[in-house]
């Protein structure tokens, strides 16, 4: 039987699920950053709002340049439905907290990808997604950085720790 | 036409003079291009979760689906839908199957 398929379609299809799923966890990402801006404005922590609403901006990039890269290859890609995303934090710390460990596990999900490319030998897939993991390093750099930032300050007033936050990233 | 697959009740095909795919309903016949195919691929996958089944199984007896873009509509009760997702399952395997032996 002619492979019909391949013709239609660029990438694996396990691959192309899996960047469905993700496209779905950077959209939560990003609603949840959307979130953490919203705590930070009400504070008027100006510079931590700014940097989540930069940050809500990129991961809605992330999942764009995945949803286009699907349909581009040929594959069908679905728009995200993003529920039970929290708006009550304790602490401007927590929410840094909670910002590294959602850039760590988008990471390892990216990873996944990129360990499932390899089993099946999609290298365009692969290809593509060596920028996300290069992205994703950067990111947790930075929020290792401001949350070292939060243990040098001791028990500095708010205020002194916001105008310390890197804006737009 | 070729047969990709066949399930209790329905059957996949390829046509490659046609460039596309076809579904047999059993009381219809429905051609389908490669991106409503994932479409139907997609819809299975949504069907298969526990949630979907314990909801068919406790509220609703039937499912209206929709085919090709709202063009063909089929009334499935429980057993179709399983039936369908295997048929979903069964085509796109032997799609894999067939593309490893070409290549």
């Amino acid at each position: 039987m002619e492979n019909l398929t391949r013709q239609e379609i660029s990438i694996n299809l396990e691959v192309m699920d899996m960047l469905n799923k993700q496209i779905e966890k950077e959209q939560k990402a990003s609603s949840l950053y959307l979130a953490m801006a919203s705590w930070c404005d009400q504070k008027t922590l100006v510079n931590s709002a700014s940097f989540f609403y930069k940050q809500a901006e990129e991961e809605r990039e992330h999942m764009m340049k995945i949803f286009k890269f699907i349909n581009d290859t040929g594959g069908s890609a679905y728009s995200p439905n993003v529920s039970n995303i929290t708006h009550e934090f304790s602490s401007l710390r927590e929410i840094f907290e909670m910002a590294l460990d959602h850039e760590i596990s988008i990471t390892q999900s990216i990873y996944k990808i990129v360990a499932k490319c390899r089993q099946v030998n999609d290298f365009g897939s692969e290809n593509f997604l060596m920028w996300f993991v290069e992205e994703q390093l950067e990111e947790e750099e930075t929020i290792k950085d401001i949350l070292d930032m939060f243990d040098l300050s001791g028990d500095m007033p708010l205020q002194f720790i916001d105008e310390r936050i890197p804006v737009g990233k | 036409m070729e047969l990709i697959f066949s399930s209790t009740y329905y059957s996949s095909y390829q046509s490659s003079e046609e460039r596309c795919y076809y579904i047999d309903f059993g009381h219809k016949m429905v051609k389908i291009s490669f991106c409503q195919l994932l479409s139907l691929r997609y819809k299975a996958k949504q069907m298969s979760t526990f949630d979907y089944i314990d909801n068919l199984l406790n509220h609703n007896d039937t499912v209206l689906l929709s085919l090709c873009d709202k063009e063909h509509l089929i009334l499935l009760d429980t057993l179709m839908v399983l039936d369908f997702v295997d048929l979903m399952k069964g085509t796109f395997a032997m799609i894999e199957l067939n593309a490893m032996l070409v290549s």
